[in-house]
């Protein structure tokens, strides 16, 4: 078996001897019995750790999050790497009950155990989940008990999320002007979350706080001249992150000509150092407000994506590629995130966490946080194939 | 089961575990190119949206 590190030999193993090992074959481990378990284990945590590292090599270039949930549903990556953990998991246990055969051990009372401890984890599982139910009901209930008796003052914003979560959305849409300030903001980025952003808008429009307003879709957003109803201050509160978010970057593009010089030049400037910058090149004709600097970056800009597109059909560019080489790799998230050197999306770091729970099974917030920042599409890294070589 | 034969069990065993590896190995390969293939031509439908915008 080449490759496998022999297990020390603790006190035990050497004490084997040829006159009691006839009895160790049927009662105890052999130190052959561990050298396959060893091999099992070895080959199962290299699957893990090749796995780990096809994901890291994973390269998103500078793809928006929603694009890259959409390759991943669009291949079915994380149930099919599910599958094969389900897969792994199933043959180890297979394995297990042939390695005990090669040594003699009674299969059946093995098979037995295995069925016995299955069994048992499956009915502690639903107990516990039968008692998390009741929990959950009671706390419900309890909550309920509370607003009929002190109002909704009395509800703190966790209590709010937590009947929310509980399926109370409709109860306190219904209850909103009875909701405290405190509690307002939260519940209404909650009900947004929860699908009653039109509802919320028939009722409040423009006048939502600029918090839930950055939270709305862009068809809420940019519907005929909303944007515009708004103080500029919140024009520019808006403005900043949503120029972060590919689905914005179109509409908020389109309406750039309708703005005034001043808020025209915070928009461009605010797309244009973000990840979504080509955008601004196909419109190029339409911003006759810019400062001469903005001109000079849009055509920076422009140049730019040219040179990215040739790049990619023809690789041999290497006039532009001097002029430009390197900028590619830049990106004003990056820079963004000095903060927080790990800081990634929700959606990436979501992600990998379902990518990493079927490769560990376990959790691991600080690691999987380490390769979310790594997966993150601001983040280059090198082939998966490079890998496999 | 002499020594003899519960070596060579212990040969066979431990070769079908690193060929269930090797196999798991390769699907996983397999999965992880189609998903990095699909990123692959996110982008390149991204190139050319963006020049054929222009």
């Amino acid at each position: 078996m080449e490759g496998i590190n022999k297990p020390e030999k603790t006190k035990e193993s050497l004490e084997i001897t040829p006159s009691n090992q006839e009895q160790n074959e049927n009662n105890e481990i052999t130190p052959d019995e561990i050298e396959l378990q060893t091999w099992l284990a070895k080959q199962t945590l290299e699957f893990r750790k090749e796995m780990l590292a096809g994901i890291n090599n994973l390269e998103f270039g500078n793809l928006s999050d929603k694009e890259v949930l959409e390759a991943q549903q669009e291949t079915n990556v994380v149930n099919k790497l599910q599958e094969l953990t389900d897969r792994i998991k199933i043959k180890s246990w297979e394995f297990q009950d042939k390695i005990a055969l090669v040594f003699e051990k009674n299969f059946k009372p093995k098979l037995h155990q295995h069925k016995t401890e299955i069994e048992s984890r499956v009915a502690k599982d639903h107990l516990k989940q039968d008692l998390n139910k009741e929990n959950l009901y009671l706390r419900s209930e309890a909550l309920y008990s509370k607003i009929e008796e002190n109002g909704l003052k009395s509800l703190s914003n966790e209590d709010v999320d937590f009947l929310i979560q509980q399926g109370g959305a409709s109860y306190m849409m219904n209850s909103l002007d009875k909701v405290p300030e405190n509690l307002r903001q939260n519940l209404l980025l909650r009900l947004v979350d929860e699908g009653y952003e039109k509802e919320l808008f028939e009722k409040y429009g423009m006048n939502l706080p600029k918090e839930v307003l950055v939270n709305l879709s862009p068809e809420t957003i940019f519907k005929e001249n909303n944007f515009f109803a708004l103080n500029e201050d919140i024009q520019k509160y808006i403005i900043t992150p949503i120029s972060l978010k590919v689905m914005f970057i179109n509409p908020l593009i389109e309406i750039l000509p309708k703005m005034n010089a001043e808020m025209q030049n915070y928009a461009f400037e605010k797309i244009a150092t973000g990840p979504n910058d080509y955008r601004l090149v196909m419109t190029q004709n339409k911003l006759e407000h810019l400062s001469p600097e903005n001109k000079n970056l849009l055509e920076e800009l422009r140049q730019r994506h040219y040179y990215l597109a040739d790049g990619y059909e023809n690789k041999k560019n290497e006039e532009v590629d001097k002029k430009y080489k390197g900028e590619k790799n830049k990106s004003s998230r990056k820079k963004s995130n000095k903060s927080d050197p790990y800081k990634v999306s929700n959606s990436v770091y979501k992600a990998t966490n379902s990518i990493l729970d079927v490769a560990f099974g376990k959790k691991s917030s600080g690691l999987k946080k380490l390769v979310a920042y790594k997966l993150d599409p601001v983040n280059k890294v090198s082939r998966l194939r490079d890998f496999f070589k | 089961m002499n020594d003899t034969n519960k070596d060579s069990k212990t040969r066979e065993l431990s070769s079908e575990i690193k060929e269930f590896f090797d196999e798991i190995k390769t699907e996983t390969y397999n999965i992880l190119e189609d998903y990095e293939d699909a990123l692959e031509n996110k982008r390149i439908s991204k190139i050319n949206h963006s020049l054929k915008n222009n």
